[in-house]
């Protein structure tokens, strides 16, 4: 656990208004809950660890944070307090198990408080592999969906 | 009838057969002589590899034996009244806890029989006539356990089960030399048949940092997001209005905390874990891990801003303002119960370790090391619960534990009174005994205080003087000025504390008042001792009080009973430059008193300052207080770029300057130490606010809070999952009701909402002064008894 995350702009992937799935209050001026997954795209590589910003431009608050679908990043990752006194999301999660997942993989779900029509974006500020190893990798995020 | 009930009623957990065997592998559970001796009271019996504390007051059973000869142990004095002698044969019934099922009429045993061995704390099962083993499958958990209840036979009312949303507490402690960590678990359900809202009003230690608060749905796990309250607050209700399940953890004293779970479905089950850090207190010459259980009934004096009341069950939703606690009658249970588990490394040699207040199984996996776990037997949450240890007074030293991050360095110093004090004399004492005289005292509470001032009475010297003050609705005094400490004075006192009784509300107001009132004598040392149970909602007027007319007096602060109100009373030995004591289960009146005067019958260490290579700074407490002997401090702050573990600590006594050496094991990864850091910050403000007109301290607890993802007055954790919409309207909203705590009467505090109001007690001979200020009336419905 003593494996340092290198802090670097990866990629930034700026996401539009995105689409609500059936079950979403179609009111969207009025105040709402909706979740957003995020993706981590390490392509082959097995991912160690990573770290994000996420960013909401518009009526958009945190109100929970819940852990990804593979179980290396089961548990919902630590938020930065000091940046969300300043309404900057920044996620961070490592797991040195031997079992880490390739390819993309839902990381988090944010769960947001929003009104009207706001837009967002996610920017990989680092990634890693198994050994810690800085690697390349892209970050994204979709509708959660609402059951 | 219903009282006739409640007294003959003994409540055993008890394990059949099988269950028996299984604790004693498992749990180490005592066998049947071991069990024995637990019904003395708080002894300590060896088993294989492990150890049984007993307890003292809650009810709680041991049981052995091979099939139909079991032997039911209470593992505390009965509240069995032998006045009711009419009753010839009692019922006894087994009731599941786990899942509140029916009643299993086990058998009836004879009265006559049955008193023997009740007298002895135990029940043998051979003499129940009929006896029978349980329902197959009875319990899920633990085959076989549950609630065992003897009550008359004829009587078709025993004690009513109150489904409540909030079955089980779970709490896992990591404690490393003097820091602790500690998860709590609370496990909501809904046990009725619509959607609930669970509202939970609970106590933690007034000096946490709670700084992760989780919500589990299934195998789902959402972390909560620190805001400021009211943001927090109308972020749930919006969530709540639409269907989502949320929650909610308030803070509304830095020792009691409201937990809301927003839209349980029916059946379902919410899992709220809640962590905080804390520093552990050196107290009566150990440390102490304490973990309350229960609010105590609170008095509000008539026009108390944010009130903490204290209503009977299903009174809570008609309350306007402050916060309610919801409590079970005497004839009341819930299934509600607590688990405790704990790994201790003490980092040094561990001479004694108990529990003073509850049955655990200990494991000492080294000389260094232990884990404890509380009896599966005695986990009804009603009183405070308290492990202490004993380490060598050699291996005691003033100590430094520090962490970097990001954010710069920080540290916490362990201050341990140096040896040099306890060979200097003190000087004469002005002593002034405050005794709480309120309703909440009756009975056991008031007769340990008057127990311990009658102690402290025979412990003065010629040259000290005395006053007693009473309060309750009012004030009154013994005497006009204090009086020597003389045979005959000291005479008239005791006569004077024999006739105190207890009644009526809590307005220590007038207490406070009185006893930093009068002309000080300059060539005596003013000490104010207060007993409390310090069951008030208007802890900041008290504080306030303090803060504002101390002068040069100081407060030594004695929590009176099981669930004392830690936070006011460390609070104000905190700002009385003294210290706080408990006196009840975990503390002999007599033990403490004792080292009462062990502490004030030598100079303390004033005037301490830090000198600190590399540089200090913010540290807290902003006054360091002073050191008294074998009461360690703790003082936090920040650390410069350079430290080197070059520390320098002096201080003042008789007049002399010392010097301290102090330990620093080196850097480590400690966040601990960080939020343990900010939390001392948070409540040195938080003092500061009750008192001082300084303007945007607010404003920096809360910037400090969200910084430091703690909750506080001014900020809240709240959980929201957006991703299902529940159906159906938002329900009805359930409070978890509460025991009252062990040895706190029903009937004259939470009862004073149901019945006419409790009477103040009558003056007592030899009143001086009656302050006529308060208002005797004052006591309204609604309130209670304090």
């Amino acid at each position: 656990m003593t494996r340092s995350i290198w802090i670097i702009v990866a990629l930034m992937v700026p996401i539009g208004l995105m689409g609500m799935d059936e079950g979403t209050p179609k009111d969207t001026a009025a105040v709402r809950f909706i979740p957003v997954d995020l993706f981590v795209d390490s392509g082959a590589t097995p991912l160690g660890a990573w770290q994000l910003e996420f960013t909401g431009h518009g009526d958009v608050e945190l109100v929970g944070v819940e852990g990804g679908e593979h179980p290396a990043y089961k548990q919902p990752p630590h938020y930065d307090t000091e940046a969300l006194m300043h309404d900057r999301v920044i996620l961070a999660a490592l797991n040195t198990t031997d079992t880490l997942p390739t390819g993309k993989t839902r990381v988090a779900r944010l769960h947001l408080r929003v009104s009207g029509e706001p837009t967002f974006e996610t920017t990989l500020i680092a990634a890693g592999d198994a050994d810690g190893e800085r690697i390349d990798a892209t970050a994204t995020a979709a509708s959660g969906g609402i059951e | 009838m219903t009282k006739f009930v409640s007294i003959m009623k003994w409540t055993i957990v008890v394990g059949w057969t099988l269950t028996a065997a299984v604790l004693v592998v498992s749990c180490g559970a005592p066998t049947a002589d071991s069990a024995r001796q637990e019904s003395t009271g708080p002894v300590t019996a060896e088993t294989a590899g492990s150890v049984v504390a007993g307890a003292a007051v809650s009810p709680s059973v041991a049981v052995a034996g091979s099939q139909m000869s079991r032997r039911a142990t209470l593992g505390v004095p009965l509240q069995w009244d032998p006045t009711n002698s009419d009753v010839d044969e009692l019922l006894v019934i087994e009731t599941n806890y786990a899942s509140q099922a029916a009643e299993y009429r086990v058998g009836t045993v004879d009265r006559e029989r049955a008193d023997k061995q009740l007298a002895r704390n135990m029940i043998a099962m051979d003499d129940v006539q009929a006896c029978r083993q349980p329902p197959s499958g009875s319990d899920p958990v633990v085959p076989g356990c549950g609630t065992l209840t003897c009550i008359p036979v004829g009587v078709t009312n025993p004690d009513e089960y109150v489904p409540v949303p909030l079955d089980h507490t779970a709490v896992d402690a990591d404690v490393s030399g003097f820091i602790s960590r500690v998860q709590v678990t609370q496990q909501f359900t809904n046990p009725y048949n619509e959607k609930i809202e669970a509202v939970y009003v609970f106590p933690l230690p007034q000096d946490s940092a709670v700084s992760d608060f989780i919500m589990k749905i299934g195998d789902r796990t959402i972390r909560g997001i620190i805001r400021e309250r009211e943001e927090a607050r109308r972020i749930y209700e919006e969530a709540r209005s639409q269907g989502h399940v949320a929650s909610l953890l308030q803070q509304e004293r830095p020792n009691i905390f409201t937990q809301k779970v927003a839209n349980i479905e029916p059946g379902k089950s919410i899992d709220i874990d809640i962590t905080y850090f804390g520093a552990l207190p050196y107290r009566n010459g150990g440390f102490e891990f304490v973990f309350p259980m229960v609010v105590g009934p609170r008095y509000n004096p008539p026009g108390s801003s944010d009130p903490i009341h204290a209503v009977p069950r299903g009174g809570a939703q008609y309350t306007t303002d402050g916060t309610a606690v919801s409590y079970l009658a005497p004839n009341e249970r819930s299934g509600h119960d607590i688990d405790i588990n704990l790994t201790l490394d003490a980092g040094v040699s561990i001479e004694s370790l108990k529990s003073p207040t509850h049955a655990v199984t200990i494991d000492r996996t080294s000389p260094v090391a232990a884990t404890v776990k509380l009896s599966p037997l005695d986990t009804i949450p009603n009183r405070d619960f308290v492990l202490r240890w004993e380490v060598a007074g050699e291996d005691l030293k003033t100590a430094m534990l520090t962490h970097t991050d990001e954010r710069g360095g920080y540290f916490t110093l362990m201050l341990v009174p140096p040896a040099e004090l306890a060979g200097l004399d003190r000087a004469p004492m002005e002593m002034v005994f405050v005794i709480d005289c309120s309703g909440s005292m009756r009975g056991e509470p008031l007769a340990l205080a008057r127990q311990a001032v009658k102690r402290a009475l025979r412990s003065m010297q010629p040259g000290d003087t005395f006053q007693i003050i009473r309060f309750s609705q009012s004030a009154a005094q013994m005497a006009p000025q204090p009086l020597a400490a003389t045979a005959d004075n000291v005479a008239a006192g005791i006569r004077y504390l024999d006739a105190l009784e207890a009644g009526g509300g809590t307005n220590m107001i007038y207490g406070i008042k009185s006893a930093l009132a009068f002309n000080h004598d300059d060539t005596h040392v003013r000490s104010v001792v207060f007993m409390t149970d310090g069951y008030i909602g208007n802890e900041p007027d008290i504080l306030g009080e303090i803060g504002r007319n101390l002068g040069d007096a100081r407060i030594f602060s004695f929590g009176i009973g099981s669930s004392p109100n830690r936070y006011l009373l460390q609070r104000m030995a905190d700002m009385g430059n003294g210290v706080a004591s408990f006196i009840g289960q975990d503390n002999s009146a007599i033990d403490a008193m004792d080292e009462y005067f062990e502490l004030v019958s030598h100079p303390a260490l004033h005037d301490v300052t830090l000198d600190v290579g590399g540089g200090v700074s913010e540290v807290y407490p902003a006054n360091i207080p002073d050191v008294f002997v074998g009461r360690p401090i703790f003082v936090s702050g920040r650390l410069g770029q350079d430290f080197d573990g070059d520390i320098t600590i002096t201080g003042l006594t008789g007049g002399e300057p010392l010097e301290l050496d102090c330990e620093w094991t080196g850097h480590g990864d400690r966040p601990a130490i960080a939020q343990i850091w900010a939390r001392t910050l948070i409540k040195d403000l938080s003092d500061r606010m009750i008192w001082s007109t300084e303007e945007g301290l607010q404003q920096k607890i809360q910037e400090t809070a969200l910084a430091y993802n703690l909750a506080s007055a001014f900020t809240s954790f709240v959980a929201v999952d957006s991703s299902r919409v529940t159906e159906g309207e938002h329900g009805t909203t359930v409070h978890v009701p509460v025991p009252v705590p062990s040895g706190v009467r029903y009937d004259t505090t939470v009862g004073g909402t149901l019945v006419d109001s409790p009477t103040p007690p009558a003056p007592v001979p030899g009143d001086d002064h009656i302050d006529s200020t308060a208002d005797a009336a004052g006591q309204t419905r609604g309130q209670a008894g304090g």
